[in-house]
């Protein structure tokens, strides 16, 4: 379909004024791919037409998607560190009671096994004082017999 | 048709969802790409309006044309960082420009077409890059721009009309350099 230049022209006019429609602007776009002898006061035109072809191959990965997903893994994220700071935060808190009740305990055992020997002191002692009242005796017989 | 897709929208599981926009996505990524002139934030920009629209998915039925919706936002989204980010975008601006000025010539016809284009555009404001893109590169409607740029189908011909002068001069001027 070779359109005549003459009629060309008459829709570049239009098409520079906006009143084209898309249909004129196909038989534009058509006479300006197929032709390769184009008027030199044309040729604007005509690279125009090419450069809007080739602007339209530029394609796109479809979107999928993802970014909901990726969300929901920060999300879940998130989540898990906040398990792990109450859990590191607890054994702290844990730990330090161990520690505390430990002290305690060792106390207590410390204070247990002076008590024994505390008490086997005192029992020895009173053992030994019992058997100070001999001393008693020694002196009522030394008495009697010196009289 | 169109109210059988809109009743099942109500509906939508996730495969339907992505079904439902799988043509929309491209034009999404490319006029995100147009205005950010990066690949990793027009990426992230799909991305985003991909999961407002999923979380929208059951008002999308109230919606009669849900391509022009997603455009809609996708503009929106990319303008707000153009806004918040400006200087940050005129430097990105100025490492295209230069990238594809030395590629040019060692590129075939069609890629020689496409730089000039880009170059071209890359110095014109956003909104009407944007325009560019919906038109000539989308091949929207003009009912269909209207609805995405929020304007009425006369101002999307004056405007675009603009545009195109523009970027034939752009385009004229570059290659005289």
């Amino acid at each position: 379909m070779k359109m005549k230049e003459d009629d060309i022209r008459e829709l570049l006019k239009l098409y520079d004024l906006g009143e084209t429609t898309i249909e004129q602007e196909e038989t534009l776009r058509d006479f300006f791919l197929e032709n390769t002898d184009i008027p030199e006061d044309l040729e604007i035109y005509q690279q125009m037409f090419v450069g809007f072809q080739e602007a339209k191959k530029e394609d796109y990965d479809e979107f999928k998607f993802e970014k909901p997903k990726s969300k929901k893994l920060t999300h879940q994220f998130y989540k898990l560190a906040a398990v792990l700071i109450v859990l590191i935060a607890s054994s702290f808190y844990l730990n330090s009671h161990y520690q505390d009740y430990k002290q305690k305990e060792e106390a207590r055992l410390v204070f247990k096994q002076t008590k024994e020997v505390l008490d086997k002191l005192s029992f020895e002692m009173n053992k030994a004082s019992s058997n100070l009242k001999y001393i008693n005796k020694l002196e009522e017989t030394k008495k009697r017999l010196i009289q | 048709m169109l109210v059988m897709i809109l009743k099942s929208a109500a509906t939508m599981n996730e495969s339907q969802f992505l079904n439902h926009f799988k043509n929309a996505q491209p034009k999404m990524y490319r006029l995100a790409k147009r205005l950010l002139k990066s690949d990793d934030l027009a990426q992230d920009a799909v991305q985003e309006v991909m999961l407002k629209l999923w979380m929208k998915k059951d008002q999308l039925s109230g919606i009669n044309n849900s391509e022009a919706y997603a455009m809609t936002m996708i503009k929106n989204y990319a303008y707000d960082i153009l806004k918040s980010k400006r200087h940050n975008h005129l430097e990105l601006v100025q490492e295209r420009v230069s990238d594809s000025e030395e590629n040019a010539e060692e590129k075939l016809e069609k890629k020689q077409s496409l730089a000039l284009l880009e170059k071209a555009l890359d110095q014109m404001s956003y909104k009407d890059k944007t325009i560019i893109q919906l038109r000539e590169i989308e091949r929207f409607e003009f009912d269909q721009i209207a609805e995405i740029l929020e304007m009425t189908p006369v101002n999307v011909r004056v405007s675009l009309s603009r545009a195109r002068k523009k970027l034939h001069e752009k385009m004229k001027i570059i290659l005289a350099q």
